[in-house]
Formats: C-alpha cells, sequence, structure tokens
C-alpha cells in the first residue's frame, strides 16, 4: 500500500440528490421533515487518479452539471463529526 | 443444461400482515408441485433462496420442510443478493445435471421492512463512515449511473416516465402484482423527486412475496406436463474491477462492463442462442432506468438505441421484445429472494401461452431473464419451450 495525494481539484463525473430522510443508523443524523435539508451525492473525477464518491455542498440539480469543476472542501455533520464533501468552483 | 421446469407457483407480491415470509413460500412451494403433478414426498433435492430467512428476521428455507413433510430431502439454503433466486436455480440444475437427482424444487421468498434498504456498511465490507455521511443508500447509486448515461446516450426523462408507465400498466393485467393501478407519465414525473433524476414512480419498493418452480431431468419431464420450459443456461457473475457498481466509495477512471454484461454474454454462449432471438424479457427494473440501461448491457440493443425503442412502444406487451409484462419490479417490487424466480414464473406462464390478459402476441418460445443487485452481482437465464 502507498499513499497518494489526490490534487484539490477534479470534474464532477455523475451526481443526483438525496431527497428524502435516510434511515438513521447508518445515517449519523437523526432527522424529521421539518429539520432534514436535501443533500448532493456525486463521483469527482480527479484526473489520472480516481473517481471518488462524496457529499456534494451543492443540492440543486439546476446547479449541477456533468464535468463541471469541483473542489475538496469539510463539512461538518454534527457536533464534531467532519467529512470531507466537493463544492461547485464557481 | 438438460433440466426443464415442471410446475410453478407465485404468492402474491405486496404486503402482506400476518403472513411470515416462510407461509409465502409454503404457499409458492405447494402451487408448484400441485403444477407438476407431484406430491413433496416424489421430491429429491430442494434449494431455497431467502435475505431475511438467511439473516434471522425470518425462518430460513430449510425450514419449510417441517411444513412441507418430513421426508429427509436434502434441502440447500441460498443467500447471493439479488441473485439468491437464480443461483438457488443453478444449484438444483447443477444437482440435476451431475446425475445426483432427477428432480427438485427452487423456491425464494421475501419479507422487507419498509422503505428503502438501508444495510448496515459493515454487511458490504464497507467502514461505518461510508452510512454515517449519507450514502449508504442503494437509490443514490441507480440515480447517478441512469444521470450518467442520459448525459452519455441521450435517454430523455420522458422515457424515464414511459418505462414505469408501461411497468404499472402490465402490472395492473397481473393479479399477483403488487401495483395493479395504471398510472399516467404525467402522475409519475410529478410525483416526489426521491433522487434526481428519478422521481417516486420510478422506483421499485422492497416489500414480500414468493415464487417457486419444480425442475427434473429434460427426458423426464413428459412425465409431468405436456408443456415443460426449458432451462437452456443459468449464470452468474460477479464485478470485475473498474466496473461502476452500487456502494462503491470509489471508482478507477477506466471503466470496464457490468457484471449483468458479463452474465448475459456467457449465458447465451453456454444456451446457444443471441440476444436477437429473445422474444419476451423480464429484466431487473430497480427504477426505469435501471431497465433502460439493462436493455443494452443485456444485448438487446446498443447504448442510446433505448430511446426510439421505448418511444415506438417496442418494449410493450404488443412490440418487437416485451419487457417486464407482468410488470417488473416497478410494479410486483422487489422482494430479494423471490424475484428472480418471479421473472422465471412469468416466462413460464409466457411460453405456455397462460399469461392471460397480458399473453404476448405470436406464442413465444425464447424467453429470458435478468437480475441485478448488491455490491455487483448479475444473473442470468435462458428458457425455451
Amino acid at each position: 500500500m502507498e499513499e497518494a495525494l489526490f490534487d484539490r481539484r477534479g470534474t464532477l463525473w455523475t451526481f443526483t440528490t438525496q431527497q428524502f430522510i435516510p434511515k438513521s443508523p447508518p445515517y449519523i443524523r437523526e432527522e424529521t421533515e421539518e429539520t432534514f435539508v436535501p443533500y448532493g451525492v456525486g463521483y469527482v473525477e480527479f484526473a489520472g487518479q480516481a473517481r471518488v464518491e462524496g457529499r456534494l455542498t451543492e443540492s440543486d440539480p439546476a446547479k449541477l452539471r456533468i464535468g463541471m469543476e469541483m473542489e475538496t472542501v469539510l463539512i461538518e455533520l454534527v457536533d464534531g463529526v467532519t467529512t470531507y464533501a466537493f463544492r461547485p468552483v464557481s | 443444461v438438460n433440466v426443464s421446469i415442471v410446475g410453478i407457483g407465485i404468492h402474491p407480491f405486496g404486503r402482506h400482515d400476518g403472513v411470515s415470509a416462510m407461509d409465502m413460500g409454503v404457499y409458492a412451494a405447494r402451487q408448484a408441485l400441485r403444477d407438476a403433478g407431484m406430491e413433496w414426498g416424489d421430491l429429491q433435492y430442494a434449494a431455497g433462496g431467502s435475505m431475511m430467512g438467511m439473516q434471522g428476521t425470518e425462518a430460513s428455507p430449510d425450514t419449510m420442510v417441517g411444513r412441507l413433510g418430513l421426508s429427509g430431502v436434502p434441502f440447500i439454503n441460498v443467500m447471493n443478493g439479488c441473485a439468491t433466486a437464480g443461483s438457488a436455480l443453478a444449484v438444483a440444475c447443477n444437482a440435476i445435471e451431475a446425475g445426483m437427482v432427477d428432480n427438485a424444487l427452487v423456491v425464494g421468498f421475501d419479507k422487507h421492512p419498509r422503505g428503502a434498504f438501508d444495510p448496515d456498511p459493515s454487511i458490504l465490507g464497507l467502514g461505518q463512515w461510508y452510512g454515517d455521511v449519507g450514502l449508504m443508500l442503494t437509490t443514490q447509486f441507480f440515480a447517478m449511473k441512469i444521470n450518467r448515461y442520459m448525459h452519455d446516450f441521450g435517454i430523455s426523462e420522458d422515457t424515464l416516465a414511459k418505462v414505469a408507465a408501461k411497468n404499472f400498466r402490465n402490472g395492473s393485467l397481473n393479479p399477483n402484482a403488487w401495483r395493479q393501478k395504471p398510472i399516467s407519465e404525467d402522475e409519475i414525473r410529478s410525483s416526489r423527486m426521491l433522487n434526481y433524476p428519478l422521481t417516486q414512480y420510478m422506483f421499485c419498493s422492497p416489500d414480500e412475496g414468493a415464487a417457486a418452480v419444480v425442475v427434473c431431468r429434460a427426458d423426464q419431464a413428459a412425465q409431468y406436463t405436456d408443456r415443460p420450459v426449458r432451462v437452456r443456461a443459468v449464470s452468474v457473475k460477479t464485478r470485475r474491477f473498474g466496473s461502476f457498481e452500487v456502494m462503491a466509495p470509489w471508482l478507477p477512471v477506466e471503466r470496464t462492463d457490468s457484471p449483468t454484461v458479463d452474465a448475459a454474454r456467457a449465458c447465451f454462449e453456454r444456451a446457444g442462442i443471441g440476444p436477437d432471438e429473445v422474444q419476451v424479457a423480464q429484466i431487473q427494473d430497480s427504477e426505469s432506468g435501471a431497465e433502460i440501461m439493462h436493455m443494452a448491457e443485456n444485448g438487446f440493443c446498443a447504448d442510446g438505441e433505448q430511446e426510439a425503442m421505448i418511444q415506438a412502444g417496442e418494449t410493450e406487451i404488443g412490440g418487437r421484445l416485451p419487457i417486464n409484462t407482468d410488470g417488473g419490479l416497478i410494479a410486483n417490487g422487489e422482494p430479494i429472494g423471490a424475484s428472480g424466480l418471479r421473472q422465471i414464473h412469468e416466462i413460464c406462464l409466457q411460453l405456455r401461452g397462460d399469461a392471460g390478459q397480458r399473453q404476448v402476441p405470436g406464442s413465444p418460445r425464447v424467453g429470458y431473464t435478468q437480475v441485478y443487485g448488491a455490491p455487483g452481482v448479475g444473473c442470468c437465464t435462458l428458457l425455451t419451450t
């Protein structure tokens, strides 16, 4: 096994939106119809490296386009739990 | 394969409160035995598939012998994801072909809780983080696969709705279907968006049901029926490196064919029959997009040709290649252990000419089935008169 550093930016290979509440567990957030905010999910292609699946910061399909440039950021899921996500580069 | 199907049975799919998964399996098994004119004691072998039965929330398939009779029959339990039923059929066919036994029962049943499948990540060998962050949903994969496919091959949202409308319409002609009400393309398109570009009515839902077949040596089929259905091939394949599969945290940039492509190719090769000879097919429609993509993956058309084929009605019951004539998963729901045998049950009805209002015209002689499931397994069968 060898560590490899990924580029910070890549392109959106495909995406969808999560518009119903995932069951918890396994989802870490326990949501209700009042609190739930849909989120985007996609694969970002890092040229010559891999396509990586992750949450997107954007959940409006009208603002997402296959092939658009994305950058890796950190988001807080619940207090004290952080994960990576992909944000459109505008 | 020198094996014939001589009896078929099905328990209606849907929601059946107070009826256990095994109850449904027993019901389907008895119907298949009756159809073959056989008694339980005549059976030499059995293979039964169930996901919930093997995960401990329902009785395991082999416990059926307590209901059907303690005859000492060897009973093999099978759990192989969405390919469970097809794998059970393969187990039975292999036992017959090996000369071990002359006949066998194949049964599949399941009973899932309501709502989307949301297994624990560890079941698929994934880290807990994958579920924590909200990625452990099969529906996201289907949506992302069809979204990319629409982008690459020009499939329209209108065509997604058309597929679901067809399957609901076919389901309305099937007394064993869960959804028996036609739903218009407009209603489908305007139903709640679950995972872009897929709306609520484009998806199948997990449910409950059972199906069974009795198989025997092809040279003995005439003892049981004058309309045997011949099993020409059964194939099961798992994913290769680089295929885009459900619940994959990452993918290599170079994409390879899906396990469905591999399983279909193996199935047609073994049968010596080509996709162009198939006259009726039941293929995995976890949602409308899956049916569209699986048309090409199974070899029924080139990528992108589905748009024109579906718009022209070629996959309707009266069309050139009728697909999911019993309503598919969209109208029947998904009891994982039973779905593959539901497809085979429908092909047997069609080849026997017993499909009633949804009978494909012209006395079809060649039928095909395909299921696909997590974490990347495909299973196909080719059946003929």
